[in-house]
């Protein structure tokens, strides 16, 4: 069991390597010249040029490629005609602090007076490289924004991120309990009207578009259940519950359509083997044959898919948060299309990507916890 | 049976399609499900005879902009935000699932097959470094990948979501394929016809590939009912085709602050996109088992 774990988590690697290859290619395809995108159509030729050193953007591509990845320095610049190298990270930090918070000009000057070498206008207007040395994917780091300034990737990310990953749990949940129990269902009443009629809304479930339902969600729902219709409402946990209500039913349900139908496969497979028909004729209760006899066993079926269906959760997530306004991580991707920003497109990809290898790989690594056979079986 | 009917019969008998066909003609989810797809493929091979009005045309009538379904005999399904027929529009848009569905899908099935042909046959070093690019791709989620593709193109063209499908789709048919030729690769008739000294494409074309039909048959029709999925959600997201074009997807977010107005807006294009996709998979279903009895859910 050990050596298949590190086995499957060391294949992983070149994977992973290979994902950031081809997104990092797909991001130096994106068209349209960063430092103009940043700095404007009429900027100066030359300010954009600078900026697109400054960023690394004018380097081959392969050295863009390995400075993302962490492998090749990056240098540190904040500077302008009067200073040139590396400044401490403490500068930047504190730079960073007042361009967020958007200080006034007498702030600046303050802060330059502290800071001799340093003009004004290279804390206000000069990019912010925080990369000092080695600072790449590797190290955890996903650059900066290069149309919101001053913001990390990770930063613009990582608030996304938690209500993506609400939006996931909640409908993974509602798709576990409304797939696996429909499944159920359907194996053991199977070819009884229950069973077709869940069948036929589960075939209906895979052909729907997520987005589609959460529009006749809002249409229909919303206004009778008092639900709000878009947008998300972090102020308080009932305002979150309340507004995460429409879209964890909408993406669950839709997901669950595609648990219910393997789960049933995988449970009439098993509910046909010599063992159940032992522990029938046992006189066992029909409730204890299907839990203990043939739910146990057919649940690596049933974990593969559930873990599986995480990836269409993803892909879901990304069209039901933009239904319903939710400023996830996949919202946030499309509208960093629009607005080219190709830092974050880059960033928000590869987050999504690593996030679904490893749950392939937990479902994978998973078997050992639900089938002994496996546990004990090779290594 | 009586035993002169039997001899009657040619001994050759069924081959294994024709028992699958007879099979899918016995499954009357599946003969809905391909009435659906004939319906789909009439109406967007030849929109133009169907729909009555030019689908980008914008009219406006005597009383107002837009017209609800069932009012106007011109206009039976309304018109939209912008006072265009609704029902021409479903009707184009057809064409553009069908054409996005049909062709990315076959875009994936070329390149799936041609690679994971050379992996499962050539095994070693090509099988390796084919099995490594599918980890790579199936490593993310589908439509994302698509995204990352289109985010490169500012004005995508139908060729482009073509390649971008297909670049997404490919590796669940190079695995199916991969699968088949290695379990091919060693019977006899294939051992028979390198013993004939016959090359390794020409027993690869000839011999292992048309008895792979089967199973990518199946795994095609099943995907053209993802590809127009994902067609409609990449239009959702506005990162399909561009307006005015008619792709179902896209009607439905260009009537976004319509909906609560104009609820047949938010309703129709969504009922074409599930139905057509029903129709697919109903029929991919019916083939699947069909195909292989085994795997019959």
């Amino acid at each position: 069991m050990l050596s298949y774990t590190l086995h499957r988590i060391i294949g992983v690697i070149p994977v992973i390597l290979l994902v950031t290859m081809l997104v990092f290619t797909l991001n130096a395809m994106i068209p349209g010249d960063p430092g103009r995108i940043r700095l404007g159509q009429r900027a100066d030729p030359n300010q954009v040029e600078a900026w697109n050193f400054k960023r690394g953007y004018s380097a081959p591509f392969f050295t863009q490629y390995l400075r993302y990845l962490g492998f090749a320095p990056a240098r540190v610049y904040l500077d302008d005609a009067d200073h040139h190298g590396p400044v401490d990270e403490s500068i930047y930090d504190e730079v960073r602090e007042l361009r967020v918070r958007g200080a006034t000009l007498e702030e600046y000057e303050a802060f330059a007076a502290q800071h001799p070498g340093y003009s004004v206008d290279t804390f206000r207007d000069q990019p912010l490289i925080y990369r000092s040395h080695f600072q790449g994917v590797l190290q955890g780091e996903l650059g900066e924004s290069d149309v919101k300034a001053g913001k990390r990737v990770i930063e613009v990310i990582g608030e996304a991120f938690f209500v993506t990953l609400r939006l996931a749990f909640g409908s993974i949940i509602v798709a576990i309990i409304l797939g696996v129990g429909a499944g159920i269902l359907s194996a053991v009443k199977s070819r009884t009207w229950i069973d077709y009629t869940s069948m036929v809304l589960a075939i209906i479930g895979v052909s729907m578009p997520v987005f589609w339902l959460g529009i006749l969600m809002i249409m229909f729902l919303a206004g009778p259940l008092g639900l709000p219709r878009s947008g998300f409402d972090d102020a308080s946990v009932f305002g979150m519950v309340r507004s995460l209500v429409l879209p964890c039913i909408a993406l669950g349900v839709i997901s669950s359509a595609t648990i219910a139908r393997l789960t049933r496969s995988a449970m009439l497979d098993v509910l046909s083997q010599d063992y159940v028909r032992t522990a029938k004729a046992k006189g066992l209760l029909p409730r204890v044959v299907v839990l203990r006899h043939a739910l146990r066993n057919a649940s690596i079926p049933i974990v593969t898919v559930v873990g599986n269906s995480f990836g269409y959760l993803l892909v879901g997530a990304v069209l039901t948060e933009s239904v319903f306004a939710l400023p996830g991580l996949g919202r946030t991707i499309v509208e960093s299309i629009a607005g080219r920003d190709r830092m974050v497109i880059t960033g928000g990809i590869l987050i999504m990507s690593v996030i679904f290898v490893t749950v392939n790989l937990l479902v994978d690594l998973s078997y050992g916890i639900f089938d002994p056979r496996v546990r004990h079986g090779r290594g | 049976m009586a035993a002169d009917e039997v001899k009657k019969r040619k001994p050759a008998g069924r081959s294994p399609t024709q028992l699958a066909i007879r099979r899918l003609k016995k499954n009357r989810l599946a003969l809905v499900g391909l009435a659906v797809v004939m319906v789909v493929v009439v109406l967007g091979v030849l929109p133009g005879v169907f729909a009555q009005h030019e689908p980008a045309m914008q009219y406006q009538t005597e009383d107002a902009w837009q017209v609800a379904p069932f009012q106007n005999s011109s206009h039976p399904l309304g018109t939209d935000e912008l006072g265009r027929d609704v029902l021409s529009r479903l009707i184009y848009g057809a064409g553009i699932s069908l054409r996005v569905g049909v062709i990315g899908t076959g875009v994936a099935v070329f390149i799936g097959v041609f690679l994971g042909a050379i992996a499962g046959y050539f095994a070693g070093v090509t099988d390796w470094v084919v099995s490594r690019l599918t980890d790579t791709f199936f490593a993310f989620p589908s439509l994302l990948l698509a995204i990352g593709i289109l985010a490169v193109f500012e004005k995508p063209t139908e060729t482009i979501i073509f390649a971008a499908l297909g670049l997404v789709g490919w590796p669940g048919v190079a695995r199916i394929v991969r699968g088949q030729v290695i379990s091919l690769r060693g019977s006899e008739y294939v051992l028979a016809a390198k013993a004939l000294g016959q090359s390794s494409q020409w027993i690869l074309i000839r011999h292992v590939l048309p008895n792979c039909m089967g199973p990518i048959v199946v795994v095609s029709t099943l995907m053209i009912a993802g590809n127009i999925l994902a067609e409609a959600g990449l239009s959702f997201l506005g990162i399909g085709l561009p307006p005015p074009s008619p792709s179902w997807g896209r009607m439905l977010v260009d009537s976004k602050d319509q909906w609560t107005t104009m609820p047949w807006m938010g309703v129709l294009p969504g009922l074409a996109i599930s139905f057509t996709v029903l129709g697919f998979n109903l029929f991919g279903d019916g083939l699947r088992d069909a195909f292989d009895p085994k795997m019959q859910a």
